[in-house]
């Protein structure tokens, strides 16, 4: 048995032999033969594998290489759209260069920005938020949180932000951009109608803004004072960027403004009149000027008044008073001589004028000088009561704006 | 030593040509070169084995390097670099691709359609762990084309295929027996797979969890030396940096697992959904004429291109959209939507016998149906701020388990893809409720009912999984035989007289147990039973409660009976147990 089996098997390779066959057929093949051995077979192994590794380390850098060219391609692609103000091709651009450089924070930090122009704002803040989950301090994506967050009306995340971008860590001018950052936060403030938070922030901007080459600023820091009613601060800053060499014009109307605001009308005057000089369209400053002339014209508490000057003020005010109340009373259909119990405010007012105008004059005055004061109270009475016929213009204007400052310093 | 010993000159003078003193001298030189090389090179089959498996490993990873940049250099061809490419391109590339892959697969390379996993299966199973190298190189070609082209499928059932073959090869290549040969498929499927997830657990873990489907102690560590050999291959090219970048996620409250239950459920509905449209339609597709397969995957990609139009992310692999969810950077409405219309996409691909994976769009549709389910309830709860990446890692796996029905790689991977162990509670949960949907509604997995479909009656690892392991103590009978004692035979005789069994158990100090006829020992006198020599047959093997049944079967051989003792005192009888028994017990079973 054990010679049958040594004959049927190949004495070299140890295979079975085919019937009747004398020579192994995988023997007679050279090739075969060679790979008989399993040693050969493993350095053959060793040596594709040698061969194989370079070829894949060649494939695999050229592979990588092209990923970072797409990567820098779509990049600059979405930058050039974004910079001619196409944010949805640059939105497009944006996400393919994350595909070849996901790791690539400025590539999220721009497709945000794209997304956030588009008006995608939720979208725009999950990059955003991914972004400050790896890099709280990072203060442009805390800035654009911020934006994003002011529109959506969530005032807590908003101040949240804007200190993460005013505290945070910006890539180079540090100081500008931290300023821009407060100024955006006291006009997100200001708009709000929160005048304490705002005056807070405003008062921190107001220190932060450099000696030189601060008007723009000192400008637009008394433009948010004023808005949000500390005229005294607004004065002083339109007054520091008037000290500029060349005082933009937005100073010197601001600074009449906030005068004007605060009842001091000569340095109202001053500054809207030298304001109107240098540009004459602006609807606003010029019927405020128009008003501050007419104030310092027929204001009978002006300072430097003789006596004759404030009677004669007094008595054209409340004629002037008197004949607003009229039109007034014509307009709404109000009859200014109905004698009953429930006569109107306005009747009653008109009445009183009617029955002090004879007493205003110069005998009578000089012997009761207190119908003078009460004849300027009158006047600012019956210029109040007018007002439900609608804004007054010209001297009733002005002499509205006085009655407002007469009662404010009453108070 | 010996033949070296003898090669030694000697020192009397021999009378010889020269010729015939060089012949000698040449002869010596063979003698000792064979001897070294034996020594020193020839390896044995264990160390062999070992060697083979790294050797297996660098190959499967240069071979998945070269995979995935071949996908991508198809893609950039086809598709472009854009990840929104034109409506041209996306309706062409998946048509025409598709019309070239079925032609390949068709003419040229028969074997290498569908995903690869059941292939490699049907290798270890049926083939003798054969897959010939052709295989490899048209699941190359061909997945390369399909998958860059835009086909809903991914790249790592391919690559655990080709990884099967390259092994196969080497196998064939150094003539190892049947049963190494057996078992180098599934080794090299796990160096192919871990190269492709940049994973080597979770690979080792699938291989051993679907293709083995036992943890074969022969095997384990040579998969586990593939598996690394080619992750550390793919992370020389490719980097350490794992598939998916994941954010920091936390588990932060036991409240969270009610939103991942919900995840649970849904991809559990989800996974169902997709089981049950590939088990109804790729039937009924094979079943058409033969010349439909020309255009079945032109047709395929053709709807995936008109998808593609609205949502191209849905097209290939869809390996960067799954880093951008991660990341947060879509709303849960597109995630949604895009979840959904993967399954659709892949469903189609899949059952036009494209040759492709699941494992990556399992992983995108699972990342996406998580993100939007993290999405819903961060809305929900007013807490837009907060990162979905914890929701679309554990949807990952989640939808991972329902549909190709492997729990335990699944949490692995979430595991190891994100290197966070804080969400192993979610994860588990949530796989598990998807797990258990999936498996309530579709009773065979997707991997059987495809073998099914394709003629293979391959063995379900889920069932074997499964399966009640037998046990001695299982089939034993206590108190059925009487134990005599050689310092109690006044008593044994006793019991014996009124016993029933035909056999009796005697256990004896010097000899261990034994079996003693009924007949015989009624034979013997009492009075004089202390000096008798008890006829008996043994020592009779014994048994221990938590034995195998089946080694128990191999143990008991031609003994009527056999003792079951306890294994901290042999001589406490626990039962005893017959052949009979054995068979009664798997009958009932």
């Amino acid at each position: 048995m054990a010679e049958e089996t040594q004959a049927r098997v190949c004495p070299r390779c140890g295979n079975p032999l085919p019937e009747g066959a004398t020579e192994c057929p995988q023997c007679d093949n050279r090739l075969a033969l060679l790979l008989r051995s399993r040693e050969t077979v493993l350095s053959l192994c060793a040596v594709i594998l040698i061969v194989f590794f370079f070829l894949t380390g060649m494939i695999t850098q050229s592979y990588h290489q092209k990923l970072d060219a797409l990567g820098s391609q779509w990049f600059a692609a979405g930058q050039q759209q974004l910079k001619a103000n196409d944010a949805s091709a640059a939105l497009s651009d944006f996400r393919n260069a994350l595909v070849y450089r996901p790791d690539d924070a400025q590539v999220q930090f721009q497709l945000a920005q794209a997304l956030s122009e588009e008006g995608r704002n939720e979208e725009a803040q999950s990059y955003l938020l991914g972004l400050l989950a790896h890099s709280p301090s990072d203060a442009p994506v805390n800035l654009a949180l911020a934006r994003i967050a002011a529109h959506s009306d969530s005032e807590t995340d908003t101040l949240r932000y804007y200190h993460g971008a005013i505290y945070g860590v910006w890539p180079k001018d540090a100081e500008t951009n931290r300023l821009n950052a407060r100024l955006e936060l006291c006009r997100f403030l200001v708009g709000r109608g929160d005048p304490s938070s705002a005056d807070g922030e405003l008062i921190a901007l107001e220190s932060e803004i450099p000696q030189q080459h601060g008007a723009p600023l000192h400008e637009q820091t008394g433009e948010l004072f004023l808005r949000a009613g500390d005229l005294n601060r607004a004065l002083e800053e339109f007054q520091r960027a008037m000290e500029a060499p060349h005082p933009p014009l937005g100073a010197i109307r601001g600074a009449g403004l906030a005068a004007y605001q605060m009842g001091d009308f000569h340095v109202a005057e001053r500054y809207l009149d030298r304001a109107h000089r240098e540009k004459r369209d602006n609807a606003e400053m010029d019927a405020a000027l128009e008003t501050t002339q007419l104030v310092l014209a027929w204001d009978p508490d002006a300072r430097d008044l003789t006596d004759a000057q404030r009677r004669e003020r007094v008595r054209h005010d409340l004629a002037q008073a008197v004949s607003r109340v009229q039109s007034c009373a014509q307009s709404a259909g109000v009859d200014l001589t109905e004698k009953t119990a429930t006569q109107s405010n306005l009747a009653t007012l008109y009445a009183q004028a009617k029955a002090m105008q004879p007493q205003l004059v110069d005998r009578n005055l000089a012997r009761h000088p207190e119908q003078l004061d009460a004849a300027i109270n009158l006047v600012f009475a019956l210029e109040a009561a007018a007002q439900k016929c609608g804004q007054p213009t010209g001297l009733d204007k002005a002499l509205v704006v006085l009655g407002t400052y007469r009662q404010g310093r009453e108070r | 030593m010996n033949e070296a010993a003898s090669a030694t000159p000697s020192t009397t003078p021999v009378p010889a040509s020269t010729d015939g003193k060089a012949s000698r001298q040449r002869n010596r030189l063979e003698r000792l070169w064979a001897v070294w090389r034996r020594k020193a090179l020839t390896l044995r089959e264990g160390q062999l084995f070992l060697l083979l498996a790294v050797i297996i490993g660098l190959f499967s990873g240069l071979i998945v390097a070269c995979f995935r940049v071949a996908i991508d250099w198809t893609r950039f061809w086809l598709l472009g670099s854009s990840m929104e490419p034109s409506r041209l391109r996306v309706l062409l590339a998946p048509t025409l691709a598709g019309f070239g892959v079925a032609l390949l697969v068709i003419y040229v390379f028969k074997r290498s359609r569908g995903s690869g996993v059941n292939q490699t299966k049907a290798a270890v199973f049926i083939f003798d762990g054969y897959v010939p190298f052709r295989t490899v190189i048209g699941k190359f070609i061909t997945c390369a084309l399909a998958i860059g082209s835009g086909q809903s499928l991914g790249p790592e059932d391919p690559s655990l295929q080709m990884g099967a073959g390259i092994a196969s090869t080497l196998g064939r290549g150094l003539r190892l027996s049947r049963d190494k040969q057996r078992l180098l498929a599934p080794i090299g499927a796990a160096a192919g797979l871990a190269a492709a997830f940049n994973a080597p657990i979770s690979a080792v873990i699938f291989v051993i969890e679907e293709i083995i489907g036992t943890w074969s102690g022969g095997v384990l560590g040579a998969v586990i030396l593939a598996a690394i050999a080619s992750v550390v291959v793919m992370r020389e090219f490719f980097g350490s940096a794992p598939m998916f970048r994941v954010p920091t996620v936390e588990f932060r409250s036991p409240i969270e697992l009610l939103g991942y239950a919900v995840l649970g459920v849904i991809s559990g509905i989800a996974s169902l959904a997709f089981l049950k449209f590939i088990a109804y339609l790729r039937p009924r597709l094979r079943q058409l004429p033969r010349w439909t397969q020309f255009i079945q995957p032109a047709a395929a990609g053709l709807l995936i291109g008109v998808i593609g139009i609205w949502l191209p992310q849905v097209m290939g692999s869809g390996y960067p959209i799954i880093d951008q969810a991660l990341h947060d950077q879509f709303l849960w409405k597109t995630l949604l939507l895009l979840g959904l219309f993967k399954i659709l996409a892949t469903g189609i691909s899949f059952v036009s016998g494209t040759p492709g994976g699941l494992f990556a769009p399992a992983l995108f549709i699972g990342a996406m149906l998580g993100g939007a389910v993290g999405g819903f309830e961060h809305w929900l709860m007013h807490r837009p701020e907060e990162s979905i990446a914890a929701f679309a890692l554990v949807g990952m796996g989640t939808f991972f388990a329902g549909s190709l029905r492997v729990p335990i790689t699944s949490v692995f991977m979430v595991l190891e893809v994100s290197g966070n162990y804080s969400i192993i509670v979610p994860a588990i949960l949530s796989n598990m409720i998807a797990y258990f949907i999936s498996r309530r509604y579709q009773h065979v997995a997707l991997f059987d009912f495809l073998a099914r479909q394709d003629g293979f009656f391959l063995p379900s690892i889920e069932e074997m999984r499964e399966q009640t392991t037998l046990r001695v103590e299982d089939a034993m009978r206590p108190g059925n035989a009487i134990v005599f004692r050689e310092d109690k035979m006044a008593e044994m005789f006793r019991e014996a007289e009124s016993s029933a069994p035909p056999q009796l158990l005697l256990w004896r100090r010097e000899g261990g147990w034994r079996i003693v006829a009924r007949e015989d020992l009624r034979q013997l006198t009492p009075a004089a039973s202390g000096d008798f020599e008890i006829p008996s047959k043994g020592p009779v093997p014994q048994l221990y409660p938590d034995q195998h049944l089946d080694e128990a079967l191999r143990i008991i051989g031609d003994w009527p009976l056999v003792p079951v003792v306890n294994r901290a005192n042999v001589e406490k009888l626990e039962g005893v147990l017959s052949l009979d028994d054995i068979l009664h017990k798997y009958r009932i079973s």
